[in-house]
């Protein structure tokens, strides 16, 4: 399936980075700032990066805005507020005109330059620091929060008012976002808020907004949400009915566990915080036999304790649903980074052939679309459902309007009623059939008596030892994985027909690619993308199709092996032998991926 | 009515003569006929082991899982339908090793399920290791030189996690047991009951001798107090020449289930899942 890409620029955007120590308010300040342009018709990709630590170290966020949706961010910042000495040593090269860049000739726009905000009476910028052109604008930060605010930690509100001089944004969108953000606080810390905001637009000097080029007027407001990948899974969830979560904090998951939690009585979800993982996923089994649909999530530390669990849903045949969110491994690895090594984790977890179904969402769509089907495959083929993605997709923030969701349907699948029960008389629950999946009684359905158990078993559920038994069951159970084709989400190719590169990819690493292809396309280079959307059962003929006709495929994912051209070979044959790889814990954007194919490039000739 | 015939089963129990299980086995099907459950309506959750076989052998729905994790699946079986009646069954192995955990913390929720534990004090299906509730210095395939760690004390244990109904049975006193199980299952909130269940093949030590000499009922002493956490635990020690059986500690406190929001409708295994708005969540989210 060819989907064509149209290439649309944004005539005004801006990159900002905000950073600071934690406990600054360094989110706070994004998610605040977001909100205004989000508020002045404004798309917003948000990117954080924080340290696995509460307070102190150094926590910074990126925000990209455009006239169009974004999927990932970039490099070039146009707007850098520091909150601390780190931030500007650690990120001086990104700014806009800086000239870290170092491609030399990718092409990149080095048009105008950048300006940081900083506090210039606490931070003190080393000896012969050079700015390279970039407009330091010192404001003192603290000593205008404490003197006229008597309150210091009003630094990064008074930050964002001098952005929206800088800017041209009105600054009432900004003090709206901050009215309501703390209006349920009180309304001295709405006013309070607002002043430090005002405090900041007035101190900005005429020449500097005179010489700032970038320019972000309010424009017509939208009703978009802003909101992350993993919250776009809790709406697929909800919207699918589940009625169970049985889940352990894991970063970067965690949050699945609280939005769940924090819905739950509105729309009668039981979610419960287990003692382990382990819990989490056998209460997760236990409520899916009973009938309700349930779902866990995690990151692969505690999807690894959840291995044995998969394996019982597989072989006792109960829905669940399995969500991982990735990040560097193995043991405790980077806890709040973003990775994709966990492929393998997911497709092979628990003993014997793999059994149940691997979704790969791509982007913040994905993420509701695949977490609500994922509900109806588990019923429908009545296996584990796994849904893997990276932290980047999981935990950056995307506005995107509310989820098209009428033509949603559920499925349940063979799940019975009593009155087609009392028909069937000698009910066997692991009834072999042509499709491999049995009509499903729950507990509490008259006539539907069996036993669920991990051993293996005959069609009525009792143990049995017999051989050729053994080899139907096993050959039951996997047709229904092979058989989940048709219902799984085939590959997508996305862009110009005949490329000179195909950047071959899953997860978050769609949006980047597709980032890169237009950055490619602006320049006279054809590219396009191979999204792989399902990991099991694979879609071999779908890919091999498209493979064959690539003039030059590049496997494009974050982890050292290149897990998914491993998968892609040992199902078609087709080894893909360029490779862009990235396993340091960070995102890849558009110019790390056009530079990388330089390389490539460069190293075939 | 139920009656013992709507119990049985196509297959019958393999476990070897003289097991313990066998006692349990019959006690558990007298408790659901004296109670007068619906079969349709009953769930029980085991782990593995010999012992974690007997719902296959008890003609109500049962779900049969892993090692170690009978209890978290009970709890989701009960969270998701509260109506139905929910028996959790493993061994000693399996519930104070491995489920050690989930056992806990099962106790402090209050969750309102009964749990058996096959107690023999070895891994049986394992062919013989000593267990988490093996005498000192009892010897076993993995212990050949004899327990060096003391044993667990589940009725202790228990009576310092909030359990509200504390009991131990007897495999070799069915009618007892029957009592027991009876009274746990009518118990709101969790119920314990520790079983000794003598294994014939593995177990020399604790066999139906040691138990006879020994084994007396908290029922026949003149005023014990189930209500009293204090006492419970002090007779909760014994052990050598007399062991305590019977119900330790009993008391009424709020269930789980009465104080989870997510169940403050409908039951969730019955919800009607279509048509679902979200609209009211991604408002929250502009």
């Amino acid at each position: 399936m060819l989907s064509p890409l149209k290439i649309v620029m944004s005539e005004r955007k801006i990159n900002l980075l905000i950073g600071g120590p934690a406990g600054a308010g360094v989110e706070k300040a994004g998610r605040t700032l977001t909100l205004a342009f989000v508020r002045s018709g404004y798309h917003v990709f948000a990117n954080v990066e924080h340290e696995s630590r509460i307070r102190g170290g150094n926590n910074f966020l990126r925000l990209r805005v455009e006239e169009k949706q974004v999927n990932c961010h970039e490099e070039d910042v146009d707007i850098m507020i520091a909150l601390d000495l780190q931030t500007i040593l650690e990120h001086f090269d990104e700014m806009r005109g800086a000239g870290g860049c170092g491609c030399g000739g990718c092409g990149c726009d080095q048009n105008g330059k950048g300006v940081v905000i900083f506090d210039n009476e606490t931070i003190s910028l080393p000896e012969g620091f050079d700015d390279r052109g970039v407009k330091m604008l010192g404001v003192p930060l603290k000593r205008l929060a404490i003197e006229k605010l008597n309150n210091p930690l009003m630094e990064n509100v008074i930050a964002l008012g001098a952005v929206t001089r800088l800017i041209d944004l009105d600054i009432s969108v900004l003090k709206n976002v901050l009215k309501k953000t703390f209006e349920k606080k009180s309304a001295e810390v709405v006013k309070l808020n607002q002043e430090a905001a005002q405090i900041g637009f007035d101190i900005v000097p005429e020449n500097f907004v005179k010489d700032f080029p970038v320019k972000m007027p309010a424009k017509k407001g939208n009703s978009n949400m802003f909101l992350m990948g993993n919250d776009a899974v809790c709406l697929g969830a909800i919207k699918a009915g589940c009625k169970y979560v049985g889940a352990y904090p894991m970063t970067p998951a965690s949050s699945i566990l609280h939005f769940m939690a924090a819905w739950a009585k509105e729309y009668g979800i039981v979610v419960k915080h287990t003692e382990d993982e382990i819990a989490a996923v056998c209460s997760v089994i236990g409520a899916g036999f009973a009938g309700a649909r349930a779902m866990t999530a995690t990151s692969g530390g505690g999807f690894a304790l959840m291995t044995e669990g998969i394996g019982l849903a597989g072989m006792n045949e109960v829905p669940i649903v399995v969500v991982n969110v990735m990040r560097p491994g193995p043991a405790t690895g980077q806890p709040t980074r973003t990775d994709q090594g966990d492929l393998r984790q997911i497709m092979h977890a628990a003993q014997g052939d793999p059994l149940k179904i691997v979704l790969l969402p791509g982007d913040i769509n994905e993420c509701f679309l695949f977490a609500f089907e994922a509900f109806n495959l588990a019923e429908k083929y009545q296996i584990p459902v796994i849904i893997g993605y990276d932290k980047y997709l999981g935990e950056s923030y995307f506005t995107i309007p509310p989820f098209e969701d009428e033509d949603l349907r559920i499925d349940r699948g063979k799940l019975l009623t009593e009155k087609e029960l009392s028909k069937i008389g000698d009910y066997k629950r692991y009834l072999r059939t042509e499709d491999g999946i049995s009509p499903r009684a729950i507990p509490g359905m008259k006539g539907g008596i069996h036993r669920a158990t991990s051993d293996e078993h005959n069609e009525y559920g009792d143990i049995f030892e017999d051989n050729e038994n053994r080899k139907l069951m096993v050959e039951k159970r996997m047709k229904k994985v092979n058989g989940s084709l048709r219902d799984t989400f085939a590959p997508e190719l996305i862009g110009e027909k005949n490329a000179e590169v195909t950047f071959v990819t899953w997860g978050s690493c769609k949006g980047v690619c597709l980032d890169a292809v237009s950055f490619l396309a602006l320049r006279g280079a054809k590219a396009n993308v191979l999204q792989i959307k399902t990991a099991i059962p694979f879609h071999k003929n779908e890919v091999s199709e498209i493979l064959k006709k690539c003039k030059r495929p590049i496997l494009v994912e974050h982890n050292f092996s290149g897990q998914m051209g491993g998968v892609i070979a040992e199902n078609t044959g087709i080894v893909i032998d360029e490779k862009i790889l990235r396993y340091d814990g960070r995102p890849m954007t558009a110019k790390y991926i056009v530079k990388a194919l330089q390389k490539l490039i460069t190293a075939k000739k | 009515m139920t009656n013992l015939n709507d119990l049985k089963t196509r297959q019958n129990p393999n476990w070897c003569p003289g097991c313990g299980d066998y006692g349990i086995h019959a006690a558990m099907k007298a408790a659901i006929v004296e109670l007068n459950l619906d079969p349709n309506n009953v769930v029980i959750s085991t782990g593995i082991g010999c012992g974690s076989k007997i719902n296959q052998w008890i003609n109500t729905y049962g779900f049969a899982g892993l090692h170690g994790r009978s209890v978290p699946v009970a709890m989701g079986i009960k969270l998701a339908n509260p109506n139905l009646t929910v028996l959790a069954v493993s061994g000693d192995g399996d519930g104070y090793g491995i489920g050690m955990g989930h056992f806990i913390n099962a106790m402090r929720r209050n969750l309102n399920f009964t749990y058996i534990v096959q107690d023999n004090q070895t891994y049986g299906l394992t062919l013989g290791q000593t267990s988490p509730t093996s005498e000192k210095g009892m010897k076993g395939l993995s212990t050949p030189h004899g327990v060096i760690e003391n044993p667990v004390n589940p009725i202790r244990l228990a009576l310092s996690s909030d359990c509200t109904f504390v009991a131990r049975g007897y495999a070799g006193d069915i009618p007892h047991l029957t009592r027991l199980i009876v009274e746990a299952v009518k118990h709101k909130g969790f119920s314990l009951i520790d079983v000794f269940q003598p294994c014939a093949t593995f177990n020399k030590i604790n066999t139906p001798e040691f138990f006879g000499k020994r084994i007396y009922k908290l029922e026949d002493i003149k005023g014990y107090d189930k209500t009293n956490l204090v006492k419970a635990f002090e007779v909760a020690g014994e052990w050598g020449e007399k062991i305590p059986t019977g119900v330790f500690y009993q008391v009424e406190k709020p269930i789980y289930e009465d104080m989870e929001p997510g169940l403050s409708g409908e039951c969730p295994a019955h919800a009607d899942i279509s048509g679902i708005d979200i609209g009211r969540v991604e408002e929250t989210l502009m």
